[in-house]
């Protein structure tokens, strides 16, 4: 059997010409690293990208939850509380004196209130007194010192419900008070009143 | 309780049929959520408007002319769809399919994407839970909000109950009506705490951040940035206190939302809901004029490019009739002034071209910034900025929602630069500038949503999870 030349050389025709050259195959192989390259790259980036978006939501749930917790379990240990009883877990103090004057004032009185300034923040602010206060009529009394409006029948006394105990700096009006009847807020004498000055007028 | 469905069905079914008109082709949540908000700010509207007639303020008085509004604009859209031989179905819902359909859906979502959905729906039942228990307690929602429509109330008169006030203070009397006038809603139905209005807002903000975003993303990655926004604690919070913050978040941020769909995608109606909806932030807050034309100038590039002439034109129709409407009455009526107004841009141009950038107190606002944003948004600017770096190269997809964005952005930078200049306790009011900011939040949320790799990662993701699924190799 003759040897077939023919077709050998015909396969090493074919090799030679499938056979990419040098350059080629560096093209080819540097094509390869490119490619794994940018794969590892897009996986780095949806890992990055991932991470970022998995660190938003735990960062947004962790600052959500304190505030979610806070309110729900006030409701579950309160769930059946009047108006005035939630705006004093809610403000406090400065809503229960709001209450006292209001039940010991008629519609038609004239107040007056201590300054806006510190520690009379809540209390000094007629805006915020008028919310609870309405139709009463307000009036600020003077930052110093006491200066009783003609028309006015009510002083407030408020011992300020802002900032830390300072004997010196809180208490409105210092006395000696103006002549009227004072009425003290229930557990808060000497501090929060009200002083009806209808009895003088 | 029936008070407050009647309450709500009468607002929903008002802008259920506006919606019907401006936008047909809507899915049935999408439509609820933009009933409800859109319903809301034109039922004020339509309450200012009756109040300015003439009419006095009570329940009969209100409830008629919008029952009769709804009736007759339920009535045109039938008539419009008879015209066009399509099915008269005013309410376009299939109730008997409604449930079904939900449960179906549901079913058909991932387990990751049932964890996010119940989170969500986990999140807004616990606002709501919040918001009506707590009556109205916060100190501005109290001294002004609050209070204007409890005197409204009490007067039975818009115009009685503001100049009641106003024998007593400036303060508040000029502010935007909006929230005002949606508590006295609640009030003329024996309602005693309307705070319930905000959660509701709130689940309607986030159906429609959704459905945004479900026309550029899938399923996960739309639940993912939905659970992102829910969660955002400046966002929870602010729709809890009654202020304004919130509602002008929803229709500033809603209205950019829609003013992008339309752009993108030409979403029938699209146009004229973000006409709306920045209309009626500026029924909200007095701050909308700078945002409001930063949006108009895009669009008019936009129109330019797209030969749509006409959209701009429509959009500040639909702005500026209600623009004006409050500060005309707060200084003709009421003799007062009125915050805000295009005076406020022009005074703030005229400040900022006559003197050239004080580069000290620039960074000095940028470091009361930091402070102002106490870290509240950080997280969300990160990775805002790690996706739109990672899209740089794609910057052109999206583009006009990144323009919409960064001129937000940077006008309020700019709006504050000026601020500091115009007022010298510019620094006493952290909480306001914390709070303004919000409304980017949903708009940076979801451009980050629509950046490519956010898209590449979502959508390996869940090719991920369908194989894990379907038990084929991961």
């Amino acid at each position: 059997m003759a040897f077939p030349f023919g077709a050998y050389a015909d396969r090493l025709h074919v090799d030679r010409v499938r056979q990419p050259p040098r350059g080629r195959m560096l093209k080819a192989r540097f094509a390869g690293i490119r490619s794994l390259a940018l794969r590892s790259m897009g996986l780095a980036i949806r890992g990055v990208v991932l991470v970022a978006i998995g660190w938003a939501l735990y960062v947004n749930l962790r600052g959500l939850w304190p505030i979610v917790r806070k309110e729900i379990r006030f409701i579950v240990k309160n769930p059946v509380l009047s108006y005035d009883q939630k705006m004093s877990a809610k403000w406090g103090l400065y809503h229960d004196y709001m209450v006292f004057v209001r039940e010991n004032t008629p519609p038609d009185a004239v107040i007056m209130t201590p300054p806006q300034t510190w520690p009379w923040l809540s209390e000094g602010n007629r805006l915020l007194d008028y919310y609870f206060l309405r139709p009463r009529i307000l009036k600020g009394g003077g930052v110093e010192k006491l200066e009783v409006d003609e028309a006015a029948t009510h002083v407030m006394i408020a011992w300020g419900s802002h900032g830390p105990e300072n004997p010196e700096k809180h208490g409105w009006p210092k006395p000696p008070y103006p002549p009227g009847k004072v009425i003290w807020m229930p557990g808060q004498t000497e501090r929060w009143g009200l002083i009806d000055l209808r009895e003088n007028r | 309780m029936m008070p407050v469905v009647s309450c709500l069905l009468v607002i929903v079914a008002f802008g259920w049929v506006v919606t019907l008109i401006i936008a047909p082709d809507l899915r049935f949540l999408e439509r609820l959520a933009l009933a409800y908000g859109l319903g809301l700010g034109l039922m004020t509207l339509l309450m200012f408007c009756l109040g300015l007639v003439g009419l006095s303020l009570s329940l009969a008085n209100m409830l008629l002319p919008l029952l009769l509004l709804t009736v007759i604009l339920g009535g045109m859209w039938m008539s419009m769809n008879a015209k066009k031989g399509g099915r008269i179905d005013v309410w376009k819902i299939k109730f008997e399919l409604l449930w079904p359909h939900i449960v179906q859906g549901f079913k058909s979502l991932s387990t990751l994407e049932k964890i996010v959905v119940l989170m969500t729906i986990l999140l807004c039942l616990s606002h709501l839970l919040i918001t009506s228990y707590w009556p109205v307690y916060a100190w501005d929602a109290l001294t002004v909000y609050d209070l204007r429509a409890h005197l409204i109330i009490e007067k039975r008169s818009i115009y009685e109950g503001l100049m009641t006030l106003k024998r007593f203070t400036e303060y508040g009397v000029g502010y935007p009506p909006f929230t005002s006038l949606a508590h006295t809603w609640i009030y003329l139905w024996g309602i005693d705490n309307p705070k319930f209005l905000y959660s509701l807002l709130f689940a309607s903000f986030l159906i429609i951040s959704y459905y945004f975003l479900r026309e550029h993303c899938n399923v996960l990655c739309s639940l993912t940035f939905t659970l992102l926004l829910a969660s955002s604690p400046v966002i929870f919070r602010a729709a809890t206190i009654a202020y304004t913050n919130f509602p002008f978040t929803f229709y500033i941020g809603g209205g950019v939302l829609y003013l992008y769909r339309w752009m993108h995608r030409g979403t029938r109606g699209g146009l004229t809901l973000a006409g709306l909806f920045v209309g009626l932030s500026s029924w909200v807050r007095a701050e909308s004029h700078a945002f409001f034309l930063a949006a108009f100038m895009i669009l008019i590039v936009y129109s330019l490019l797209r030969r749509k002439y006409l959209a701009p034109l429509w959009f500040a129709l639909l702005y500026l009739p209600i623009e004006p409407l409050w500060r005309r009455y707060v200084s003709h009526s009421l003799g007062s002034q009125a915050p805000g107004g295009f005076g406020g841009v022009r005074a703030a141009a005229k400040i900022v071209s006559s003197q050239s950038l004080d580069w000290t107190r620039l960074v000095t606002v940028f470091d009361f910034l930091r402070e102002a944003f106490q870290g509240q948004y950080t997280i969300v600017l990160l990775l805002f900025t790690v996706t739109a770096l990672l899209h740089l190269k794609n910057l052109k997809e999206h583009g006009y929602l990144f323009l919409l964005l960064i001129s937000n952005i940077g006008l309020f930078i700019a709006g504050s630069y000026v601020f500091s200049i115009a007022h010298s306790d510019w620094r006493e009011i952290p909480d306001s500038a914390n709070r303004l900011f919000m409304f980017m939040l949903p708009l940076v949320l979801c451009y980050s949503a629509l950046t490519k790799p956010v898209q590449d990662l979502f959508t390996w993701l869940e090719g991920l999870l369908s194989a894990k699924a379907s038990g084929g190799p991961v």
